[in-house]
């Protein structure tokens, strides 16, 4: 089995949103994997690999195995689902969470027990892995688009912000300018790249999905 | 929709970067598996730094000189000064030489090395198939002397509780001219410290440094050899890096490459610098290949 999230890889469109619906959109679906139903299967992985994905590349620092982090942990769940072990359905995202956690500290540990692996390698920038190639193509050619279209200086900034991670007030003297114009072009500068995909991936409005189950 | 992180644009760049405290990230990301509108923002940003990591690739901002490769800033500010040096000579001096005698020459009149970069001759590139024919150098390239050049790495104390013993006293009094640039005058308080404690990795690789620092590059590719032979340590990357620089004073061209590409393969904060000589390395050995002459 495959498994690839979509390329919206968020919560169903027809998501309930209060804690109660979502409990229920929860127990549903749980319900129908354990009784073998493999499109809920494909749902589940549709709705938690990109998250996943997305923290492993994070705490892995991109290395390529994130994707084998994320590939394991919906089979995981996937497992847990169908022997039912997981008794509160209103948490399975905390579920899905806690097992990523749980196999992106297995590899810390692992890698720590060899000298010879790098335990921490840092994401340099032009030494991309296959796991952070493989992030949002579709999304990484749009915000591509939307990087042309700011000027150098705004580019410029962004680089220093989101690679350098530096701050505004440390960018100030690097570019000439205050460190308040500086924050205002940044904020402007990622307003503008958001819009951009906004407007091409534009469907429905994105919300919450409630995990904390029923209240009270 | 009442999100309290959504406005928050610091919280997703700096996770994206893996640079949030750790109670706010594990925080974050519990959110974030709910929150559709924050993983969406989050994937943008991620889309963005990836882009931007790209771009930053493809042209080195300030800020990357500044951070991580300042202290080879020199290296490119040289490169261009043999280069605009090379190409006015070039018309009004045509007589054949070796090709790198005008560069050497020109940097020699421009950027008068320090004592502890002395020119270092370089060795002929292996004879290669298809290359029998080899076209005299168009370009001046930079001399293998500048790219032998040594900026001191940067020592940062560190406060330990506990015993002190012998050795780190005399290290640390050793770090301390050390970081007044007095690096003959670290060397015996250095000597001292490794000799006391040679399992200790910032001894011995401050001691090669110095070594390097002050012209004797020969005992300065013992001490990082022995450096690495120590394993795993905060100098592992470091020591492979400066034992290449050594090398380079040595005129062993590939022995700097090997360890240079070693560095490379450890993916470290040298790993940038490490190519960008690497590449001039490259340059120079092509550069080299000229016709022979009698």
């Amino acid at each position: 089995m495959t498994l690839v999230g979509d390329d919206r890889g968020g919560a169903p469109a027809d998501h309930e949103e209060t804690p109660e619906g979502s409990c229920a959109f929860w127990k549903s679906l749980i319900s129908r994997v354990q009784q073998g139903d493999r499109d809920s299967e494909a749902d589940i992985a549709r709705l938690f690999h990109r998250r996943v994905l997305m923290l492993a590349s994070v705490r892995l620092h991109g290395s390529d195995a994130a994707q084998d982090v994320a590939q394991d942990t919906i089979l995981a769940v996937l497992r847990a689902l169908r022997t039912g072990a997981i008794r509160e359905p209103y948490n399975l995202p905390g579920y899905v969470l806690g097992t990523a956690r749980n196999l992106v500290n297995n590899h810390h540990r692992k890698l720590s027990g060899s000298r010879e692996v790098h335990i921490d390698p840092p994401v340099e920038p032009g030494a991309e892995s296959q796991a952070l190639a493989a992030v949002d193509g579709e999304r990484r050619a749009l915000v591509r688009d939307a990087l042309k279209q700011l000027n150098w200086l705004d580019r410029k900034i962004l680089v220093l912000t989101l690679v350098e991670g530096m701050h505004p007030r440390e960018i100030a003297p690097v570019v000439g300018l205050k460190p308040e114009v500086v924050r205002t072009r940044k904020a402007r500068a990622v307003k503008a790249v958001s819009e951009a995909i906004q407007n091409v991936t534009r469907t429905r409005r994105p919300d919450h999905v409630d995990t904390r189950g029923p209240r009270t | 929709m009442n999100c309290k992180w959504t406005a928050r644009d610091e919280v997703f760049e700096q996770y994206v970067r893996d640079a949030l405290a750790r109670d706010e990230r594990d925080a974050f990301e519990e959110h974030f598996f709910a929150c559709e509108a924050c993983f969406d923002k989050l994937r943008t940003c991620q889309a963005l730094q990836l882009e931007l990591g790209a771009i930053s690739a493809e042209a080195p901002t300030p800020q990357t000189l500044r951070k991580s490769a300042w202290r080879w800033v020199w290296v490119p500010a040289a490169a261009s000064l043999v280069v605009a040096a090379g190409l006015a000579m070039w018309p009004r001096n045509p007589a054949p030489g070796p090709a790198l005698a005008e560069p050497e020459a020109a940097v020699a009149a421009v950027a008068p090395q320090p004592a502890a970069a002395p020119a270092v001759p370089v060795p002929e590139p292996p004879a290669q198939a298809g290359t029998s024919v080899a076209q005299p150098a168009q370009q001046p390239v930079v001399a293998l002397s500048v790219l032998a050049r040594v900026e001191p790495p940067i020592y940062i104390p560190l406060v330990l509780r506990g015993p002190r013993d012998e050795a780190v006293e005399k290290f640390d009094a050793a770090m301390r001219r050390y970081a007044e640039g007095d690096f003959a005058g670290a060397l015996p308080g250095l000597a001292s410290a490794a000799e006391l404690n040679p399992k200790a990795a910032s001894a011995v690789f401050f001691l090669a440094v110095c070594q390097l620092l002050t012209g004797r590059p020969d005992t300065a590719v013992e001490g990082f050899q022995r450096t690495i032979a120590l394993g795993e340590s905060p100098y592992l990357e470091e020591a492979h890096f400066y034992l290449a620089k050594a090398r380079l004073r040595q005129g062993d061209v590939a022995a700097a490459r090997q360890e240079l590409e070693r560095t490379i393969r450890r993916r470290g904060r040298l790993e940038t610098d490490a190519r960008a000589l690497l590449a001039q390395l490259g340059q120079i050995t092509a550069g080299k290949r000229q016709p022979p002459r009698d």
